[in-house]
């Protein structure tokens, strides 16, 4: 539940600042009909020095859109309003931090890929994090 | 049914910190060997026992250099100096601290 619960907080913030019409939000853990265009938040946590209350997670953050509904720079423009949002750590951890279960200490971006199928766009974003419980 | 091992500890132990990676101490003491006729070692003495090591962890870091606790349970009596204490951030991940210490039970401290 801790991963559902970091997932959760990015999913409230990108879904509440950026105000993106038509997109659907889901977390790694939400047993949901996929809908595009989409935006899913995975997280994978390891405890700090054993600790009960820190964490280490590595996130992904999915943008898919439609390849049939939309073009490619509809879905690149999705793509850089998100990273763009979240380039603004200072911001992003304030607002995270402010009504969710968990405190953000920080957070690196480590990579981003882009697959392209007959079906679909689909960026992923990863980064790694620190958090704690509260 | 397989008796319980008891000689073996697994995590921190040594240290009441919450978010501590590790702890090392080394425990050493001198000698003086003198050879007898023969070539074999004949009388020995020990002294000048000390103890050293280093804790590492994350969070908040109360230990300074110079005279102080090392918060390292076995680590008591005579002088205890933290010797170094580094502290580090990363762009991906905890800041995290190191200190070392020297113990010398016998010794005290002087202004």
């Amino acid at each position: 539940m801790l991963d559902h619960a970091i997932e959760t907080a990015f999913v409230a913030f990108i879904k509440t600042d950026l105000a993106l019409v038509g997109v659907h939000f889901f977390t790694g853990h939400e047993d949901e009909e996929h809908q595009l265009p989409a935006v899913t938040v995975t997280s994978k946590s390891e405890s700090l020095a054993g600790s009960a209350a820190v964490f280490r997670t590595d996130i992904t953050l999915i943008i898919e859109s439609e390849a049939h509904d939309s073009e490619p720079d509809e879905h690149a423009a999705l793509v850089e309003k998100i990273r763009v949002a979240l380039a603004n750590k200072a911001a992003v951890v304030v607002a995270i931090n402010t009504g969710n279960a968990v405190h953000l200490y920080g957070y690196a971006f480590t990579a981003s890929s882009l697959d392209v199928d007959g079906k679909r766009f689909r960026t992923s974003l990863t980064f790694k994090a620190g958090y704690g419980v509260l | 049914m397989p008796a319980t091992p008891v000689d073996v500890t697994f995590g921190i132990t040594k240290h009441e910190g919450a978010l501590i990676d590790s702890v090392e101490v080394e425990k050493k003491i001198e000698q003086k060997a003198l050879k007898g006729s023969d070539g074999n070692v004949a009388r020995v003495h020990v002294y000048n026992p000390t103890n050293s090591g280093s804790v590492k962890g994350h969070g908040t870091l109360a230990v300074v250099p110079g005279v102080g606790d090392p918060g390292v349970s076995g680590i008591t009596g005579g002088v205890t100096v933290i010797t170094s204490v580094k502290e580090s951030e990363k762009n991906e991940d905890f800041s995290d601290w190191e200190y070392q210490f020297e113990n010398y039970p016998n010794a005290e401290a002087v202004t």
